[in-house]
């Protein structure tokens, strides 16, 4: 999420298109680490955690400002009904797949073998949309620098909740343990706004 | 699928390997008939729910076999359990889309691009079989007549169910052990 946070809503121009892009480039980059992390460095099971949080992180991200805003906003001016289907129920897929992974534990014997996957039709995605959506909504001339506003103030507030989120969940494992064994270390309570989003653990 | 009749004899006395090359060959057809019916956008429902059904209990087959005879096969040859989980999990995307069509109406919006993203999807799973999985078959000997009659015998069998209904029952995609299963009823927000 590191990347991400450092994209300021101040900045003066952000094309929506090159945002997407960097989001892709970005996704396709933690896929190739986590790969190499598989054929070459097996054990580090901390950084390959890291990694698929961090792209699951992303890709969340990322489906949820195309869905809400790129995609309407794109269909309109194009008559793009067909592929947008199609993304829907890609990213339907990759939201599964998600899933499946938040309640996995990173050393599982299946969880290299689903983030492969979700790769694979992440870069799949990615691909198709570049090639056949990005061309026409360069044709016809969408004003980009607008749209690309709009994502980037989204982003903001999408970050942010995932952070309340995070935060809110972890308070909620931390207090549990305390109703159970009443008079527990208090300090335990006190959410760590940077640990890494539960469920992964 | 008329065609396997008249293609029994040769297929007899071919390879695990070359078999199980070329099993997904019409299901791959009517992904592009498929693409061809909906460009003539005349709307032929009729003619899209038989492409959809036949495909789908076809690719349902090929996966069953190779979870059933394949993958063991492998797993036991090479040791190599790394390899079989990643095709099964391929497998579970693949269930997952033919299950979300099944419970599509034929208008939805939906039906055509879950059927579109299907083929992509099984054209990629393909694609990675047969550079990953097949070259350490094939270095583990595997490459054999022998493999390649257990798997025609499968098929065989799970081919006389016929039909998609017949087996919706293995559609729960229930993963690989009891960890980590997906179900659909526990969704988080």
């Amino acid at each position: 999420m590191k990347k991400s946070e450092s994209n300021p809503v101040a900045e003066e121009r952000v094309d929506a298109l090159q945002l997407l892009q960097e989001d892709h480039d970005h996704l396709l980059n933690l896929f190739k680490e986590y790969k190499y992390l598989i054929d070459h460095d097996d054990e580090n099971i901390v950084r390959k955690e890291q990694v698929a949080i961090e792209a699951c992180d992303l890709l969340q991200l990322h489906t949820q400002l195309e869905e809400e805003i790129f995609y309407p906003a794109v269909r309109k001016s194009l008559n793009l009904d067909e592929i947008m289907a199609e993304s829907k129920v890609e990213h339907d897929t990759a939201g599964e797949l998600i899933d499946d992974l938040r309640k996995l534990q990173a050393d599982d014997e299946i969880f290299d073998a689903k983030f492969i996957v979700l790769s694979e039709i992440a870069a799949m995605h990615i691909k198709k949309e570049e090639a056949e959506i990005f061309p026409l909504v360069r044709q016809a001339k969408t004003d980009t620098i607008a749209l690309g506003r709009k994502l980037s103030l989204r982003r903001e507030v999408l970050v942010i909740g995932m952070r309340i989120g995070e935060t809110l969940q972890e308070m909620n494992q931390n207090v549990k343990p305390v109703d159970e064994a009443a008079g527990a270390d208090a300090a335990g309570l006190l959410p760590d706004i940077l640990v890494p989003p539960p469920g992964f653990r | 699928m008329k065609k396997s009749t008249a293609k029994k004899k040769t297929e007899a006395e071919m390879k695990a390997l070359s078999l199980l090359a070329k099993d997904f060959g019409s299901a791959m057809q009517n992904f592009r008939e498929f693409a061809r019916v909906v460009e003539k956008d005349d709307d032929n429902i009729d003619r899209k729910v038989e492409i959809v059904t036949q495909t789908c209990a076809d690719v349902m087959t090929h996966l069953q076999v190779r979870e059933d005879i394949f993958y063991p096969a492998v797993k036991e040859a090479t040791g190599d359990e790394r390899l079989v989980n990643r095709e099964i999990s391929g497998n579970e995307t693949v269930k997952q889309l033919i299950k979300r069509l099944t419970q599509l109406e034929p208008g939805d919006e939906l039906y055509d691009a879950t059927f579109i993203v299907l083929g992509e999807t099984v054209a990629a799973h393909v694609k990675a079989e047969q550079q990953i999985l097949f070259p350490e078959a094939r270095a583990a000997g595997l490459d054999d007549a022998d493999l390649a009659r257990k798997i025609q015998k499968r098929e065989a069998e799970l081919k006389a169910r016929e039909g998609i209904e017949e087996q919706l029952p293995s559609l729960n995609v229930t993963g690989h052990h009891s960890d980590g299963v997906i179900t659909k009823a526990g969704f988080q927000p």
